[in-house]
């Protein structure tokens, strides 16, 4: 193109004239002088461009210029021009954030909406954060804890696999002395919570963090001592370590060392004293699988200190950590230890089963160890024996996505209401831009409102979550700490969050607005007119609607399973029975304080059993006597005392219960339908099965019924009868049912009964039907957790749905009057409006159902019981976002509807 | 090259200095500076205008636009009694300087040794 001298000229002083200091006088005499020295370079022999270009140089910067002029004209003393912002503050600052206020305050209804929300959306979203902050702390304070390792054992039985925490006793001095990749080892002995009485002088309480352990369990896990040497300090025997808070507790402000507390065990009657030879630091903000607050020595436990005990290969009774070497293949490790511990398995084996490691396995049982990674076990680890009820990393992902879609909703929010109230600012763009407004200024503006905006709702989220969280941790049953370095994480990540929210919600707004000609802009003829813009603002609408319609359908379909897991006929009655752990020693001593309870009107029966339904129990294999070609099968068993399946409402199908009459009942089995199935036996009755070579007859067959959660299926289950055989497993659990009537008489009629009969034990009792709802707890808390932020995403979507529909209606204002005029009704005009929005919430609808029912199949399916995805739920879901819908929008239709036609018609 | 400092202290009095002989426009005057000071005294041309802004505020210097012969409009800076008076102050004030310096350095510029 040809190079256009005046042209060229002009845009320059079109750039001159951007600077507001550079009036036209001055601009025409720089003008003057540019043609002058162009001239002259002209004359020097350069061409007209090489000209113009040295001599705009020559001039210098317009800027530079604008500057200087105003300097001349002001009297301010810096004589900074005031358009100039200091250098670390974007241009106009403090006047887009004036004009930010003043928009939010003149749209106050607006503003409010959209603060809600995105107040909503962050408090959310800052609550999962901390919640998956907390379940990912988990064991990682630690020096080595990428080193350490916890020993687990995998036991297969034909039908089944049974994955349990603990291991034997001397594994952990076993796996130190054989095994040159492993630095340290130690044993963790837990004591149930309950079972230990700590006592000091007067003061005495129940401890339920009491583990035991060895001096080596300093050395792998980091716990820093305050008093003491953590080297020596389990050393002796009978000495103990305890907690700062523990120490305040017993001795207050006195040096606690050299001193003495006293422990008494359940089912024991003598107490053992302890010398405190420790203190450490008090675990607060420290979240771990194993919390303790007193170590003792393990090696001269009262009960399990002999030397016999302490090399007893036979029982799963501890836990073993291991510390590794850095940098080494764990599945290595694991083969090798398999391989080399074989000849230890077989002893536990000959002990326990007394068959060898080659029948064992032929029989198609296995037995190996396996390796889980300290930090890992709160949330990948589900095995039984846990210390805890730990955490799933599975939820973490489920909030993690829940977050970000709460997120995600919040930010679509408003960007729905800002593109909704911008289309109500047309005139004021068009007037700004008259006024000379550059596209950059009118971006900057449109933003910074929307930045007023979001970093107040961020300002006011963040006060408000420490506030909340109590709350939500007695709502949902977790246990978030508030942790104010990882909680300002925590807020940077938001800040960005909302950096983004204030930028993308408005960035395209902003930029199709600037970029339209006043004139389209004051006609009011362009953007909101056309329905492609409106697309995009209800496929918005849409997909909000999704995500908040899965969410409702997935509430449902949880709370739905929670009831049927907390109400399922499980085959026994679990309600009005009282369970007293600990009996045996007051049941041994004499038959009276049975017959007092039996004799007693408001107790119906009374039974002791090793366990009841929710406990765990053992695994054995029975086979069928004289018939070699049945294989046999393994099955869950128990001993029970008489009166067991009365006192629990368990039905027999066929034969009969135990009998005290009948001698021959001590060596009866009862078996469930599932282990009849399961040895092939077409009549049950009369059959002998052999348990540990020992003959037993099977008197009866009880119908199948949930001895544990409803998360595993029923196992075959052999019960057997008071058996002078099992007596060194005593039943030592009391049960009895009662009557509904004069419960606390009746609790205190057995307490005092049991207080003629012993005085060490302590009298604890429990319902069976609270026993059998924990083991429900993580479930209700999930359902919790999940109602909660349904009810937040329904709360976000309802905001923007409010915001929208009044703008929707404003627009429509006009044409409802003219329906009305022409003779519309009110109940026309109510469908013509909300029908549109219905439409939206039907389409999201049609989506949501098969993204839930996917989510949900997958979810039940963690469940070995669980109820099947009725069409129902779908549809109660589909009535509750509808009913959402309609009262949202219903009250500006209403009212719209209701309104006189001439004030519509003169709306302007 | 002269100090920035120094030059912008020295351009009022310069400025004057040229308009005491006779009116003139804002090319002009730059282009007298440049053949003055042999280059060794420059700005950014623009940067004339403004303090040529300032003196005329100041009452220093009129002005008047006039149509040149190729037809170009052009502002003419003229001094005035006041602008005279300043000039002569301004005068004063840089001889006594440059005295001052001539004593501390005599014949023999520092450069020299």
């Amino acid at each position: 193109m040809m190079f256009n001298l005046e042209k060229e000229i002009k845009d320059w002083k079109k750039s001159l004239r951007k600077n507001q200091s550079l009036e036209d006088g001055y601009i025409a005499e720089l003008e003057s002088h540019l043609r002058d020295e162009i001239e002259k370079e002209i004359s020097l022999g350069l061409n007209e461009e090489e000209a113009f270009i040295k001599a705009k140089t020559s001039i210098g910067s317009s800027e530079k210029l604008a500057s200087e002029y105003y300097k001349s004209d002001t009297k301010s003393i810096s004589g900074k021009p005031s358009w100039e912002a200091p250098f670390w503050m974007p241009d106009l600052f403090f006047n887009y954030l004036k004009t930010g206020l003043r928009i939010f305050n003149r749209y106050k209804g607006f503003s409010f909406i959209n603060l809600f929300g995105l107040i909503i959306g962050i408090t959310s979203c800052a609550l999962i954060a901390i919640y998956i902050v907390n379940e990912l702390s988990y064991d990682k304070h630690h020096i080595n804890s990428e080193n350490i390792y916890r020993v687990a054992v995998k036991r297969s039985y034909p039908n089944q696999e049974i994955k349990s925490a603990a291991t034997q006793r001397p594994f952990a001095d076993y796996l130190r002395s054989n095994f040159p990749e492993v630095i340290n080892a130690a044993r963790v002995s837990k004591e149930r919570a309950g079972n230990v009485i700590v006592k000091n002088g007067e003061k005495s309480f129940y401890e339920n963090h009491l583990i035991f352990s060895d001096n080596n369990l300093f050395e792998i896990f980091t716990i820093p001592f305050i008093k003491g040497d953590p080297e020596a300090a389990l050393s002796d025997p009978f000495s103990i370590v305890i907690s700062e808070e523990t120490a305040n507790k017993y001795f207050g402000e006195s040096n606690p060392i050299g001193k003495i507390l006293s422990l008494k065990f359940k089912g024991g009657n003598e107490f053992f004293d302890y010398y405190i030879s420790g203190v450490f630091e008090n675990h607060e903000n420290i979240k771990s699988h194993l919390n303790y607050d007193l170590i003792a020595t393990y090696k001269n436990h009262p009960y399990v200190g002999s030397p016999d005990e302490q090399d007893n290969w036979e029982g799963l009774n501890l836990y073993t950590y291991i510390q590794l070497q850095s940098g080494l293949d764990i599945k290595k490790i694991e083969e090798k230890l398999n391989k080399k511990a074989i000849d230890k398995i077989a002893l536990m084996l000959r002990e326990e089963l007394n068959i060898s490691y080659e029948e064992y396995t032929a029989a198609g049982n296995g037995f190996s160890y396996f390796l889980q990674p300290l930090t890992s076990i709160h949330l990948y680890s589900d095995l039984s024996d846990e210390l805890e009820i730990n955490g799933d990393i599975l939820y973490v992902y489920l909030f993690s996505v829940i977050a970000v879609m709460v997120l995600v909703l919040a930010g679509i929010n408003f960007m729905n209401l800002s593109i909704a109230r911008y289309s109500t600012r047309l005139k004021e763009i068009a007037v700004r831009k008259v006024f000379g407004s550059q596209r950059k200024q009118l971006i900057v503006q449109f933003l910074s409102e929307s930045f007023v905006i979001s970093f107040l709702a961020l300002i006011l989220s963040v006060i408000f979550v420490p506030v909340v969280l109590p709350y939500i941790n007695s709502i949902t049953g977790l246990d978030l700490s508030f942790n104010l370095l990882n909680y300002f994480l925590i807020i940077i990540g938001l800040s960005v969050f909302v950096v983004m929210t204030g930028l993308l919600s408005n960035l395209y707004p902003a930029l199709y607005l600037s970029s339209n000609s006043p004139y389209f802009l004051l006609k009011g003829i362009l953007f909101w007119g056309s329905s492609k813009k409106n697309r995009i603002t209800n496929g918005m609408v849409v997909f909000q609607f999704v995500i908040s319609i899965s969410l409702i359908i997935c509430t449902l379909v949880i709370a739905e399973q929670n009831k049927y897991l907390l109400n399922k006929k499980l085959g026994f009655e679990k309600d009005q029975v009282l369970i007293i752990e600990g009996s045996e020693s007051v049941l041994g001593k004499s038959e009276s304080f049975r017959n007092s309870l039996e004799n007693y009107s408001d107790i119906l029966s009374v039974t002791n059993s090793q366990a009841v339904p929710g406990n765990s129990i053992g695994i054995t294999r029975l086979y069928i006597k004289d018939k070699p070609e049945n294989k046999g099968s393994s099955v869950e068993w128990l001993t029970v005392g008489f009166n067991y399946l009365e006192t629990f409402g368990l039905k027999l199908i066929s034969g009969r219960d135990f009998n005290e009459e009948i001698g021959s009942d001590s060596m009866a089995v009862i078996l469930n339908e599932t282990a009849v199935k399961s040895l092939n036996l077409e009549n049950p009755v009369g059959e002998i099965v052999l348990y540990e070579d020992r003959p037993y007859t099977i008197i009866g067959v009880l119908e199948d019924f949930h001895f544990s959660s409803l998360h595993r299926k029923i196992q075959p289950m052999a019960i057997f009868g008071p058996d002078p055989y099992n007596q060194n497993r005593p039943n030592q659990i009391l049960a009895l049912r009662i009557k509904k009537t004069n419960v606390q008489e009746t609790i205190n009629y057995i307490r005092e009964r049991w207080g003629e009969f012993t005085q060490e034990q302590q009298f604890i009792f429990s319902f069976l039907d609270k026993k059998i709802n924990s083991l429900y707890q993580r479930d209700l808390k999930t359902r919790n957790l999940f109602a909660f932020f349904t009810i937040d995403a329904i709360l976000i979507g309802c905001v923007g749905l409010f915001g929208l529909s009044s703008f929707a209606i404003r627009r429509k204002t006009k044409d409802i009057g003219t329906r009305k005029v022409l003779g519309a009704t009110t109940y026309q005009i109510i469908i013509l409006v909300s029908s549109e929005f219905i439409k939206l919430v039907l389409t999201a609808y049609l989506v949501a159902v098969p993204i839930s029912y996917f989510s949900m199949t997958l979810w039940l399916n963690e469940f070995a019981y669980s109820i099947s995805l009725k069409i129902d739920l779908f549809i109660i879901g589909a009535v509750i976002s509808i009913l959402l819908t309609t009262l949202t929008v219903g009250y500006q239709t209403l009212t719209t509807a209701l309104s006189n036609p001439i004030k519509a018609l003169k709306y302007e | 090259m002269i100090s920035k400092n120094l030059a912008a202290a020295s351009t009022k009095p310069l400025i004057l200095t040229i308009l005491r002989g006779g009116e003139n426009y804002g090319y002009q005057i730059i282009q007298r500076v440049k053949e003055l000071s042999g280059g060794q005294l420059e700005w950014a041309d623009g940067m004339l205008y403004p303090v040529l802004h300032k003196l005329e505020k100041d009452g220093f210097v009129s002005t008047s636009w006039k149509l040149s012969d190729e037809g170009r409009r052009r502002k003419y800076y003229q001094i005035t009694d006041l602008g005279r008076k300043e000039l002569e102050k301004d005068m004063k004030q840089w001889m006594s300087v440059h005295s001052v310096m001539l004593k501390l350095w005599g014949n023999n510029p520092a450069f020299e040794s």
